[in-house]
């Protein structure tokens, strides 16, 4: 019997939902060249200081840059060093191009619209085995996820045909994950 | 990590690739002499440059600069920005209200872990890309159906909702538990 409730603002209930969240994703595949880099530009920072540092006296022994002026000064000639260092140039810079437009990957399972909630491929191949593994007739199970495709290896007692029975219970225990697994089940050991 | 960074990482990406992919090609077709040009490709006297004045002072500073890039470039992408806590309608002239970020995510998590279908949770606030979300991890019993795990999680998500007025997003990790050993016969 008390006025507390009357003097709220807005009504809680029905409550707004939380918001949409982005599926989780792992690092951007241009952040390990993006790291290399930085670490080339440091070694080059080093070389530089210490010819500085040899000119000054400070330290001693030949300044680290001039076997690269020397090289830079004789150049490249047409053999077939040459060559590799041409085409590993351009391949490297294939890589980088393609690292730098790469997504970052998201391996995981979502547990279904509005559900905010996503799961790992390994996840997934526990659930699935875990289900093959109460499939009468089955000794032992391996499966794997990864992407669209969640391949189940069973080892069944012989004369059992348990491969669509395994792929039925395993299709409706991932019922709803998207994206949808496709299921395949390999059965060694039973009937052929 | 932030958004920037990973923009300056993707540009920076796109020319050097473009540069490089360039340069090998062009190497090859000169090696190829499909490109005319002479017998040898070289900086003809930059030897001669070690044994000018202004080369050590020129290396050291380039070498200070270089060196400072670089490591501030590294750097960007140890930073983890994070939003730690948000404001809430209802704040106004006369008081305001701010939810601390760490304190809902730990209170999610243990909402979550009192859930049959869960066996424990921790909770997390997102950073970098991730940042202003709550994240809670869930390791659901290894017998567990899906459905049961969504009822589950949606009920956290409900109470988290509530609490926040449907302002914070929440993501959820699921993770499956191993089976004990003994039961893999069961």
């Amino acid at each position: 019997m008390t006025t507390v409730a009357d003097t709220r603002p807005t009504a809680p209930d029905p409550a707004r939902p939380t918001p949409e969240v982005s599926e989780p994703a792992g690092t951007a595949p241009v952040v390990l060249p993006s790291l290399l880099a930085a670490l080339v530009l440091v070694g080059l920072g080093v070389l530089g200081v210490q010819t500085a540092l040899v000119a000054a006296g400070a330290v001693s022994g030949p300044a680290w840059l001039d076997p690269v002026l020397s090289a830079l000064d004789t150049g490249l000639d047409r053999s077939a060093g040459t060559l590799v260092l041409g085409v590993v140039l351009g391949l490297l810079g294939l890589w980088l191009l393609a690292r730098s437009v790469g997504r970052r990957p998201r391996p995981d399972y979502s547990l279904g619209a509005g559900t905010h909630a996503w799961t790992g491929p390994s996840d997934v191949a526990r659930v699935a085995s875990l289900v093959a593994a109460d499939v009468d007739g089955v000794v032992t199970v391996r499966a794997r996820a990864r992407g669209r495709s969640l391949l189940l290896r069973v080892g069944a007692v012989d004369g059992a045909d348990v491969g669509d029975r395994v792929r039925s219970e395993v299709e409706a225990a991932t019922e709803g994950l998207e994206p949808r697994p496709r299921v395949r089940v390999r059965v060694s050991g039973g009937a052929r | 990590m932030t958004r920037s960074t990973l923009r300056t990482d993707r540009a920076v990406g796109l020319l050097l690739g473009l540069l490089l992919l360039a340069v090998g090609t062009l190497v090859v077709l000169w090696w190829a002499r499909v490109l005319t040009g002479p017998e040898r490709l070289t900086l003809a006297g930059a030897d001669g440059l070690a044994d000018t004045a202004w080369w050590p002072w020129a290396a050291g500073l380039g070498g200070l600069v270089l060196g400072a890039l670089g490591l501030s470039w590294a750097a960007a992408h140890l930073r983890r920005v994070s939003v730690r806590s948000v404001s809430l309608d209802g704040s106004g002239e006369e008081g305001r209200l701010r939810l601390r970020l760490d304190a809902l995510a730990s209170a999610a998590a243990d909402s979550a872990a009192d859930r049959i279908a869960v066996e424990s949770a921790s909770g997390s606030v997102g950073s970098g890309p991730d940042a202003g979300l709550v994240e809670v991890r869930a390791r659901v019993r290894h017998d567990a159906t899906l459905e049961e795990v969504r009822r589950d999680l949606a009920a956290v998500d409900d109470e988290v909702a509530l609490a926040t007025d449907g302002q914070v997003p929440v993501r959820y990790r699921v993770h499956v538990a191993r089976p004990p050993r003994d039961s893999a016969t069961s």
